[in-house]
Formats: structure tokens, sequence, C-alpha cells
């Protein structure tokens, strides 16, 4: 057991203390008025009246008849000080003891640890929006590859598919040049010209229709009165004499119920040439058959062989252009098929197959009945949604055009020139649309978008963005935009971003 | 006349801005340098509300996503606080909301009004806005940014016209 301090060595070891604490103490009455002020002054750098005057806001609220600590209080010079109440009766003191020390020990380890997590935070998504960007990139590269891949494979294929007939033509001209051939030759070296011809015929067309396709400059299916016999008919004579040559039996009918059916001529017959070059070329058949079937409009279109038949898992991607499907080896531009199929649901239509191993093929076409286009009709109506339309831009041309635009396509348009606006706008009135300009003066496009959303706006919100990368449309749909029409601005592209498409 | 004192508290996470939105409310400022506050700093404002002039004396707490007894000490007496957190960190939101429930344990139920911050880094915003817009159904909530001002006095002044007379 340790004897009490002696009271001199106490008392001397309280002035040491208080001489290095340096306390302020302020001494208050009743409603805050200061009594009375005591110690250093200077240590704290505050004067009594206006330490008083920054503690009386200090212990605004808070009960003046309990003893509190109230540690690193920043006062207005700047200095901190632990402040301690300590209630006398009808007055309280307040003591101040300086905390500048501990606060300049302590300040740079907690800068140091909040400035390495929020650091590590920027990190972190710094390396996601990175990670995304080398996957953006990598698909881009991907595609281009695969591009590249289906154009080399498409020129070889090409090269080979021009060069073989018009190799057989040159021969064969070559040799009637010459004379001398008995007239079963030339007979024989005129139908080879003839064939060959009618490959290069369908080679140039299918190869023309995709280019078209690709380049969006496609047109519209007809709808007409079809002669199917007629049609039949064509494709016979282009077909029929190589038949005859591969020993190969081809028929070729034509079932008609009803009136005549509808349809574009050019796509059946293109499809009809596609069908059967394709049963000549790889079905090794011995009888090919091509039909037209017409019940009241609808029309089937079926080309049947009996021949080496395809594989169940070859089926599925038969249909795929450039040969993704075929075997390697097997002769075509690999447009055939996929320009079939893609003409069949141009007009609304399916194309398949049945097939087995061994036991030959059969290609069919189903088209639904067409209707005939009113001549006196107007013509049709871009789709409309209509309603009321918020536009955010702050740049006039820009707002002018996208009016005029969104009016086009039905809208009531009311116009703002900054984000807050536009927010300010949606909040009160709920328009059906906004289409907001994704980078304006002040706060951006996106963050209206957010605000937005964020305030519960249902209706479809389009931003347009200047900015074409990718990392800027994510951030225009992660706000909440539900499409993103980039600048310079489409019609078309700009109504399918209004209306959905 | 002179004015109502009433005494508002800042909770949030380290780095969320509470600083700068205190420096915008009170002296129209802002700085890009972050400096961790120690301890806290008490500033002072008077508003216009709909009951009259008040006086708000706003206390930033040093930014914590949890209360300890020291800043439970340092919100007695609080009529009203300001949760804040960082639009591009959505672990500040869950802060935010937890210091709102333990403050309760000092403070009982005081209006309170949410902030996240940082409107002005939208692009890098963590927190969805269907997360506000579920959050707007049970508190007031002001999207804001210290940098350039936006709704950082309505916030402030949403605060002040619901706090008791």
């Amino acid at each position: 057991m340790s004897a009490a301090i002696p009271p001199l060595v106490a008392a001397y070891l309280r002035d040491i203390l208080v001489q290095a604490a340096s306390p302020m103490v302020l001494t208050f009455g009743p409603g805050f008025a200061l009594r009375g002020a005591a110690g250093d002054s200077t240590r704290i750098g505050v004067e009594p009246g206006a330490a008083a005057e920054a503690l009386r806001e200090l212990f605004t609220g808070m009960p003046l008849d309990e003893a509190t600590v109230l540690p690193f209080v920043e006062l207005p010079g700047g200095r901190h000080v632990h402040v301690h109440l300590l209630p006398d009766g009808a007055l309280f003191h307040l003591l101040l003891l300086d905390a500048s020390g501990e606060v300049a020990k302590a300040r740079p380890v907690q800068q140091r640890a909040h400035d390495a997590e929020i650091a590590g935070h920027e990190k972190s998504r710094a390396l996601r929006r990175l990670k995304q960007a080398r996957a953006e990139l990598e698909a881009q590269r991907r595609a281009l590859l695969e591009a590249n891949t289906l154009k080399d494979a498409l020129i070889a294929t090409l090269s080979h598919e021009f060069r073989s007939p018009l190799t057989a033509v040159f021969g064969h001209v070559h040799l009637l040049e010459k004379g001398g051939e008995s007239a079963e030759g030339r007979a024989l070296a005129l139908r080879s010209i003839r064939r060959a011809a009618t490959h290069l015929l369908a080679l140039s067309d299918n190869l023309l229709a995709w280019a078209r396709d690709a380049a969006g400059a496609g047109v519209p299916p007809e709808a007409v009165p079809i002669d199917a016999a007629r049609i039949l008919a064509e494709v016979r004579d282009l077909f029929g004499g190589a038949a005859e040559d591969l020993g190969i039996t081809f028929e070729a009918r034509a079932e008609v119920t009803g009136e005549p059916p509808l349809g574009d001529p050019l796509r059946l017959r293109q499809m009809l040439i596609n069908l059967v070059g394709n049963a000549l070329r790889h079905a090794a058949a011995r009888r090919i058959e091509a039909r037209i079937t017409a019940n009241h409009g609808a029309v089937e279109i079926s080309v049947g062989d009996d021949g080496k038949g395809i594989a169940a898992d070859a089926q599925a991607r038969i249909f795929e252009p450039f040969n993704l499907g075929a075997a390697r080896g097997v002769r075509g531009t690999g447009l055939g098929l996929a320009i079939v199929r893609r003409m069949a649901r141009e007009m609304g239509g399916e194309a398949s197959v049945e097939s087995a191993p061994g036991q030959g093929a059969t290609f069919r076409v189903v088209l639904p009945r067409q209707v005939a286009p009113d001549p006196a009709a107007p013509p049709p109506p871009r789709p409309q949604r209509g309603g009321r339309a918020l536009l955010a831009d702050d740049d006039p041309a820009q707002r002018t055009l996208l009016r005029m635009l969104l009016q086009e396509l039905g809208y009531a348009v009311y116009e703002v020139g900054n984000a807050n606006d536009a927010v300010t706008y949606a909040a009160a009135h709920a328009p059906d649309l906004a289409v907001i300009d994704a980078r304006m003066p002040g706060l951006s496009g996106n963050t209206a978008v957010y605000r937005l959303r964020s305030q519960g706006f249902s209706g479809r919100i389009v931003a347009v963005a200047g900015d074409p990368t990718p990392v800027a449309r994510e951030a225009a749909l992660a706000a909440g935009a539900d499409a993103v029409c980039p600048r310079p601005v489409d019609s078309i592209a700009f109504a399918d971003a209004v209306l959905g498409g | 006349m002179s004015e109502v004192a009433r005494k508002i508290c800042l909770l949030g996470d380290f780095g969320v801005g509470k600083t700068s939105l205190v420096a915008r409310f009170v002296r129209n400022t802002f700085s890009d340098k972050y400096l961790t506050t120690v301890g806290v700093k008490v500033d002072s404002r008077e508003v216009a509300t709909a009951a009259g002039p008040r006086k708000l004396v706003v206390w930033d707490i040093a930014g914590k996503n949890a209360l300890d007894s020291v800043s439970q000490a340092y919100i007695r007496g609080a009529s009203g606080l300001l949760l804040v957190a960082d639009g591009t960190r959505e672990a500040t939101l869950r802060s935010a909301l937890y210091l709102q429930v333990q403050a309760r344990t000092t403070l009982g139920e005081v209006p309170a009004v949410l902030l996240v911050n940082k409107l002005d880094r939208v692009d890098d915003w963590e927190v969805k806005p269907a997360t506000i817009a579920e959050l707007r159904k049970t508190l007031p909530v002001f999207e804001t940014s210290a940098r350039t001002g936006d709704h950082v006095e309505a916030a402030f002044a949403e605060l002040a016209g619901r706090l008791p007379a």
C-alpha cells in the first residue's frame, strides 16, 4: 500500500500540470452570461469574449447542468481544444485545454489512412473500367478478325466460283471458234456454256442481293399476282440442261388452288434458283423436284432431292452466310441458302429443311398470304407514340432540329436549356418522354437523367450523346436513360430511340 | 427579433464532403483539397423558414461509419440531422443510414435529411437512381454537389423547415 502524496508535492505537481496545460477557464451565470475568465488565453488564441460567443453556439441545445466533455473542438481561429463543462451551483465553468499538439500528431495519420482508402476505391473503379474497355476492345478485335476471315474466305470462294465456269466458257468458245466440231459436239459446247452462264448469273444475283441488303438499300417485297407455272418454267430452262448433263431427273410442278397468289415474283424466282442450284451442286441426287403450291394465297416452295442428305448438326447451320455451316471444300459462295431464308422472312415467312443422311433433303419456304397495297391509300405513316415530350438541350439549333423530329413523331414539345430546368419541369408536369442532351453546361444531362429517375420519373428517357464511346453510352444508361442516340442525329435512329424500336 | 438557434449535426463516413457542404452553405466556398476533419467544427448561419428566421448551429463531426462514445457526446442536444453519403461510394450510403439508426439512441426521433453528395461526378456514381427513389419514401433525399452548390441550400432549408419550433 502506498502512502498519500505529501501535500507539498501534490501542490507542486498541480502547479506543474496547470502550467503545462495552460488552461483557460470561463465562468458563466444564468443565460450564458460571462461572469469571469481565468488562465492563459494566448495559448488558445481566442480572447475570452470571442471564446464565450463561440461556446454559447457550441452548447446550443445541450444541458448546462451536467458535467460534459467535448474533445477536439475546433475554435474559430482554427485551434483545437478539449472543452470540459463543470456545473457549479447556479454557475458553470467551461475549461478549455489546448489540443493542438494532439491534433497535429493525429491529423496526418488520419489523413493518410483516409487518402489511402479513397485512392484504393478510385483505383478499383479505374481497374473495373479498364477491364471493361479491354473486353470491349477484345470483342471488337474478334469481330474484325472474323469479318476479315469471312472476307478472305469469300474472296477465295468467289475466285473459284467465277473462274471455274469462265474457264469452261472460254474452253468451249475456243473449240467452237476452231470449227470442225460435229453438230452433237457444238450442241454439247453450247449447253456447257449455258450452264456456266446460268451459274454465273445466279452467283452475281446473290452477291448483289446480299450487298444491297448489307448496304441497307434493299427494296421492299412486292405483292403482285404470281404466275407460278411461268416461274417454274424459267427455272427449268435455266437448270434443265445442267441436270440432264449430270444425269439428274429434274421436275418442276405448280399447284394453284383459288386465285393466283400475291407475292414478289423476283424473290420467288431467286429463292427457287438458289434452292435448285444448291441441290444440283451438293445433293449428289438422281432426282430433283421443284414445286410451288399455292392455296388461297398462301404459298409453299419446296425443292426435294433423293441425294446424300444432310446431317442434323449441319442442318442447324446451313442457312448461315458464307459457308459457315458447310463442310470444308464444299463449293459455293455460302450465300444462296442465307438469301433464301432472308427473303422468306422479308415476306413474313420462313425457310426450313427436312433431311436425314442418305435419305435426301427437302427445302421448304412457307409464305403467308400477301395483301395487295391499296394504290389510293396514302403511304404508311411513321409509327407515332405522341404525347408530351420534354426536350433539354443548351444549343438552340440542336433543340430546333430535335423539336421538329419529335413533332413529326406526334409529340407536343416543351423545351428547356439546362439540366435543372429539365428536372423541375418533369417533376411538375410528368411528360411522357424526356429527350436530354447528355452534355450540358453546369450539371450534365446525365445528372438530369439520374435525378429524373431518382425522383420516380417513369417515362421514356432518350439521351442524345455527342461522345460516341461505349463508356459515354454506358454512363447515360447507368444514369437511367432507356436509349442513347448519337450525334449527329439521324432521324431514323432518333425515331427508333424515341419509340423504342 | 432575435432568431431561434437550433443545433444540427452532419453525420457520414469520411470523405463524403461534410466539411465542403458546410463551407458551401455557410461561406459559399469550395476547395478541391480533401482535408480530414479531426473532432468537430461548429459553424452557424441564419436561414429563413416559414416559422421565421432561424439560426442553424451546424456541427461538422469527423467522418465515421459508426458512432463512438465521443460522437454520441457531440450529437447531444441536436434538433436535426443531415446524413451525408457520397454517390460515388455506395458503402457510404449504408453508413449514413446506419449512423441515423445509432443516433436515435441518443436523440430519439429527430428530423433528418439525406444528402447524397458529389452530384457533379454523376457518371461515377455507384448509388443507383432506383435506390434513391426508394429512400425518398422514408426521408427527404437531396442529390447535392458541394463543388457546384447544387441543392445544398435546398437540403439545409428542408431540414430547417422540419425542425421543431
